[in-house]
């Protein structure tokens, strides 16, 4: 188990969308370099927290650290140059885009030259694209997807997608990784494949905050796990705690004895698709 | 992009560049003056073409930024009585430098909010030359404007200026093309795609909005310095809708996002009602009517890119989706 210092803490975060508390004094650590599952039922606020994190939703209250600085009213951009990575659960290859170019979008930040280097097509801009341009071959090949460079990103196969969408964020040479929902809708091989791929990355030196279903395969990958359940964390952990925790089955089937006041119907209304949104 | 598509596009431009060659040589003052207007309008049109076609920035308001050059180009000369050539080169500096500060505040909005913000600034710049006569000659507009010379050698003959106009028009395209293929060009497709996936991907979204913006403003104001110049005299009454049509019509059905499109987008705005001038009281009908014929049969225009999805609704609405936030909250 990698015992990492501290990369990004969240204290007491939390967001409520009109009467519907969907992260409630939520408190995480996340340790350098490494794999932390977030688990838990639809609904259950592992979307909505991923939003927070990123810089894409303000928490009401609470605040988010990351690498040593509040972060807490950061937008996703600044995050991103930070070293915060995220990918979608819907899948998002640009429109209009080659594979190679999805990968060329994600390097954008480490382009130096501006508009008039461009213009002028200095000798260093153009090295750089070059350069640039080769960074993003290299990382198609690690990922298996050289052979589809030049194909029009959305014509991927779904497998495929899931794998572009991970290189375009590790492609920004992130500390953190946040996937939300990678194996959703993968067949058992593709999940194997995945599970190396997040194991290569974490051995980068990169630590990846993990969200999915599919318990067996946050197990098998994960060194520490974070089950949340009505926007709260129910109970948070190494893997093999939590997989001894009986919280953890009380989220997805409910307590052994039926003793719930009211039933969770407005938390479970809120859409948490998985399935593939076309472009 | 395809290879095939780019090479078309280039045949496109290299026909384009032999057509205005040899309209030079015929010596036909009749087209050198319509392919004089095809070339200012294209100008107009390539600036819109990074803005609307790369970075999906529903802006009605380059016509405004048209007006700021066509009238500091006016008013320089015949007010302060500057050199033209300062005066345009003036006037399209104004026009960068305001649609910088002008679009900054609209950095917030996107999508039919863009579109409708833009408008009314269009609109209030075309009521303030009507308006301010004290100014701006009001609904008259400004006389007299000098041509371009070059040193003792007047530029008021149309085949002269004709020169001027295609080197201002190669030097967008040459604008267009550089940045289009960078890096810039790429993050301007990003964000007109998905803004939510580029800001997560790093790309400071309102910093390429504003570059495109500034970039088309520009040509925008190059394109109306360029057309006080060769009417010598500008109005109120050519900045107004029916320029925000053609220039969104330009660059629509020439093709958005393609190098040559606005150049076929501007040859078919100037000439085909010039040709059609004989059908009489027919001739709005029937060109609004070649209109939806390339809007319904080449939804991506004419120069646009082949694998996009071919109806008029996919056409648009990707490009003018607001920011969708994970929280389902609109804005950006």
């Amino acid at each position: 188990m990698t015992t990492g210092s501290p990369l990004l803490t969240a204290e007491h975060v939390t967001k409520a969308f009109g009467g519907v508390m969907a992260v409630h004094d939520v408190s995480l650590t996340i340790d350098a370099m490494a794999i932390h599952g977030l688990i838990g039922p639809n609904g259950a606020g592992k979307s909505t927290l991923i939003s927070l994190l990123s810089g894409f939703a303000r928490p009401d209250s609470g605040e988010i650290c990351f690498d040593g600085r509040d972060v807490t009213q950061l937008g996703p951009a600044r995050l991103a140059r930070l070293g915060m990575a995220r990918t979608f659960q819907a899948a998002t290859p640009l429109a209009g885009m080659t594979v190679l170019e999805n990968i060329q979008v994600a390097l954008t930040i480490k382009y130096r030259s501006g508009l008039f280097s461009v213009l002028a097509r200095t000798p260093a801009m153009r090295r750089e694209a070059k350069a640039l341009a080769a960074q993003a071959r290299e990382l198609l090949a690690v990922f298996g997807l050289l052979a589809d460079a030049d194909r029009p990103a959305r014509d991927l196969p779904f497998g495929k997608l899931r794998y572009l969408e991970i290189a375009r964020a590790v492609a920004t040479e992130p500390k953190l990784l946040m996937l939300d929902e990678p194996a959703a809708g993968l067949n058992q091989v593709e999940v194997d494949q995945l599970a190396a791929l997040i194991s290569w990355v974490r051995a980068d030196g990169v630590a990846v905050l993990l969200v999915d279903h599919d318990v067996s395969f946050l197990f098998s990958i994960c060194d520490r796990i974070t089950v949340l359940n009505f926007g709260k964390v129910v109970v948070s952990g190494s893997a093999a705690e939590v997989r001894g925790s009986e919280l953890l089955r009380e989220a997805y089937l409910g307590p052994a004895i039926p003793q719930h006041p009211d039933p969770p119907v407005a938390e479970s209304r809120r859409p948490e698709s998985r399935h593939l949104e076309a472009q | 992009m395809s290879r095939a598509w780019r090479a078309r596009d280039g045949l496109v431009v290299a026909a384009a560049a032999v057509a205005v060659v040899m309209t030079e040589l015929s010596g036909s003052s009749y087209w050198i003056y319509s392919l004089c207007l095809v070339g200012i309008y294209a100008v107009v049109a390539i600036g819109f073409n990074i803005a609307l076609g790369l970075a999906g920035q529903v802006s009605f308001a380059q016509v405004a930024f048209m007006a700021v050059g066509g009238y500091a180009t006016a008013l320089l000369t015949t007010k302060a009585h500057a050199d033209p050539w300062l005066a345009l080169l003036a006037g399209t500096a104004l026009g960068a430098a305001l649609s910088f500060v002008l679009n900054l505040p609209f950095l917030r909005l996107s999508g039919h909010y863009l579109g409708m913000a833009t408008l009314a600034l269009a609109l209030g710049v075309q009521s303030f030359a009507e308006n301010a006569s004290s100014i701006t000659g009001g609904a008259l507009g400004v006389f007299g404007v000098p041509s371009l010379t070059l040193g003792s050698f007047s530029l008021a003959v149309h085949s002269r200026f004709y020169v001027v106009v295609w080197t201002a028009c190669a030097l967008c395209l040459t604008v267009y093309y550089l940045t289009a293929k960078s890096h810039l060009g790429r993050a301007w497709r990003a964000i007109a795609a998905r803004p939510d996936v580029s800001a997560s991907l790093g790309i400071n979204v309102s910093r390429a909005r504003i570059l495109a913006l500034v970039l088309a403003g520009t040509m925008a104001a190059l394109s109306g310095g360029l057309w006080a110049l060769l009417l010598n005299y500008v109005a109120p009454d050519y900045f107004g809708l029916a320029m925000i049509g053609n220039i969104f019509f330009m660059v629509i059905a020439g093709g958005m996002g393609s190098l040559a499109g606005p150049l076929v987008g501007a040859a078919f705005v100037v000439l085909v009602p010039q040709e059609m001038s004989s059908l009489g009281q027919w001739q709005g009908v029937v060109l609004l009517a070649m209109l939806l014929g390339v809007l319904v049969l080449w939804p991506t225009g004419l120069l646009g890119d082949p694998r996009a999805a071919g109806s008029i609704t996919a056409l648009l609405p990707a490009r003018l989706r607001a920011m969708p936030t994970r929280t389902g909250k609109a804005g950006s």
